[in-house]
């Protein structure tokens, strides 16, 4: 083709151009759109939910104004107000400190076996049980969480007889091996093989050389990995619903019923009291506060290791 | 090569101390370290390695030269068994260090490789930093002695003629320097647990000249204390390093290598024994 014909072709491929160009720029506008609107929202009127009491109180009954939150009694002196007035009394104590040891309980049960089975996947690719787990991994990974829930339900909260927190530990931590599982795996399959074949190469028995060069090689993106499951299994609800039930009082009892933050939201959310919903948004923005905190978290590690 | 194995370096004691047996049961001069007869290497069905036969002495460096393909970095990785891991790798005839087995049925690869270094074609520290790097191997060997540990690693450094530029940043990472001064590193940290055999796999290949004019000073400096073996594209660099020289080919119909001439190196080069080898020192192929 020459230079003249090739010319000619010119404005009718710039227009091809622009025409994509614009598809991918609305698409990423429809994709991006609802998710800062969901995000600013939530930051909004969660964030006006925010007070002292918030984090220091715990649950208390929506009474309307000129009723005594603790007895139910009117105060002496005091008018009757209506309920949608109520007193935006109480705040989510309880379910911040159980959301805390349910995930964290999690985590200490989820990182050895997740980490330990990301290092058997990555490390010795070549047994025929491999496949299997992985495959396991996978679907474990994508299976809907109520399903986890009813499985801890049957499995821990039927046979103990009790709601509990280790019940919801234990529901969290299915959900949670898989994600570090495939994170610390594919994060060592990014390792360089010349960094083994050195260690190999030093005598280092196989054992030795993952324990000292591998894994600390791929250290930040085992706690990355580690860090998204923590975030990702104290945003779940349905798992914890089975398991921990909830609980309107501030415990730390992990044999009996804990509240959790996404827990109150689910109940609050549905409460006819407007204060209760309030605390539904403030207990969201809690929850995706964690979840942003998390993630920033990670980039700001990962960025000062790449340095 | 005794004197330079009895040297009283102060290493993990068992260890020195079964070098420097094993130094005196082999006095003789010229000794074979390293003897393949009949050595075969096999990839799946393919047959990489055919019938090679060598003997690489004790104390001087070797060069294995040839064309792309030939064979010479799976030979020379076969020496400390870095494709135990590789599917579908095997190896047949008989490959010997100081008369024992490498491949026999109770031979440990680890004790193999803790006798046989290697360096490799890309500088590959660790992500640690300089000092654990060097100290990596003696605490392999199960080192624990700090004291101990800091003066051997100074004395690698030393001889891998890198201590002067890293001696005030032995913290810093090992990914951090230069690629000549990494690969420098690497020799470090190989030579810190006194291996008996030293493999380089193209050490400089990644490297600019005055990094690979480094490293081939240190191969010089190095000679005589190690059985050096070193695989290289560059025919100059063999003659400049190397006391012998083995040149390897690829058959042209099984795709096997083979060795085509082993010799000392100033014979090889000024008067090959196979016109083969001539036409390849001559530019003429490979």
């Amino acid at each position: 083709m020459t230079l003249e014909t090739n010319m000619l072709t010119y404005p009718r491929r710039r227009r091809v151009d622009k025409a994509l160009r614009g598809c991918t720029l609305v698409a990423t506008a429809l994709a991006i759109v609802p998710l800062v609107l969901i995000i600013a929202y939530v930051l909004i009127v969660g964030g006006a939910a925010l007070n002292r009491d918030f984090f220091t109180q715990t649950y208390r009954p929506p009474v309307p104004a000129g009723v005594d939150p603790l007895t139910g009694l009117p105060i002496e002196g005091m008018e009757e107000g209506d309920l949608s007035q109520v007193q935006a009394r109480g705040g989510v104590l309880h379910g911040i400190v159980g959301t805390l040891m349910v995930t964290i309980t999690a985590l200490l049960f989820s990182l050895p076996i997740g980490i330990l089975a990301g290092i058997f996947l990555a490390e010795y690719p070549d047994t025929p049980f491999n496949t299997f787990i992985r495959f396991c991994s996978d679907v474990l990974s994508g299976a809907p969480s109520i399903v986890i829930g009813v499985v801890g339900f049957t499995l821990i909260v039927r046979q103990t007889g009790t709601y509990s927190g280790i019940a919801g530990a234990i529901a969290l931590t299915f959900l949670m091996v898989p994600t570090i599982t495939r994170t610390t795996e594919e994060i060592l399959k990014l390792v360089p093989n010349t960094v083994r074949e050195a260690a190999m190469a030093m005598g280092a028995p196989m054992w030795y050389s993952t324990l000292t060069v591998v894994v600390p090689t791929a250290l930040t993106g085992i706690v990355t990995g580690a860090l998204l499951a923590f975030a990702r299994g104290a945003g779940e609800t349905a798992p914890l619903l089975l398991t921990i039930q909830g609980n309107s009082n501030l415990s730390f009892n992990m044999l009996a019923p804990l509240a959790a933050l996404p827990i109150l939201t689910y109940k609050y959310i549905e409460s006819p009291f407007p204060a209760e919903n309030q605390l539904a948004w403030g207990t969201a923005f809690v929850l995706m506060m964690l979840v942003l905190g998390v993630n920033l978290l990670v980039r700001i590690t990962t960025a000062r290791i790449k340095r | 090569m005794s004197e330079t194995r009895t040297r009283s370096l102060p290493l993990a004691g068992g260890f020195a101390a079964t070098a420097a047996a094993r130094a005196r049961d082999h006095e003789k001069p010229g000794k074979a370290k390293i003897e393949a007869v009949n050595f075969d290497f096999y990839y799946g069905s393919f047959k990489a390695l055919d019938r090679i036969n060598l003997a690489i002495p004790e104390g001087e460096v070797t060069a294995l030269i040839g064309p792309s393909g030939c064979g010479k970095s799976t030979l020379l990785r076969a020496i400390n068994r870095m494709h135990d891991k590789t599917p579908g790798a095997r190896a047949e005839g008989l490959l010997t260090i100081d008369g024992e087995s490498i491949y026999g049925k109770d031979a440990d690869p680890i004790l193999l490789r803790r006798r046989v270094g290697m360096v490799f074609q890309r500088p590959n520290p660790f992500a640690r930093s300089v000092f654990d790097n060097v100290a990596y191997g003696l605490r392999v060997l199960g080192e624990r002695d700090r004291r101990r540990i800091k003066e051997r690693v100074e004395w690698a450094l030393r001889r891998a003629a890198l201590w002067d530029e890293v001696k005030d940043r032995l913290n810093a990472t090992g990914t951090s320097l230069s690629g000549g001064q990494q690969q420098r590193l690497c020799i470090a940290r190989t030579i810190a647990v006194e291996p008996e055999v030293v493999l380089m796999d193209e050490p400089c290949s990644a490297l600019d000249p005055i990094s690979t004019l480094k490293i081939e000073e240190l191969i010089a400096d190095l000679r005589g204390t190690f059985t050096i073996i070193i695989v290289t594209h560059n025919m100059q660099q063999a003659a400049r390093v190397s006391d012998y020289t083995a040149f390897m080919l690829m058959d042209s119909r099984t795709r096997a290598g083979q060795m085509v001439e082993f010799g000392p190196t100033v014979q090889l080069f000024t008067n090959p024994g196979d016109p083969r080898t001539e036409a390849y020192l001559s530019g003429h192929f490979g």
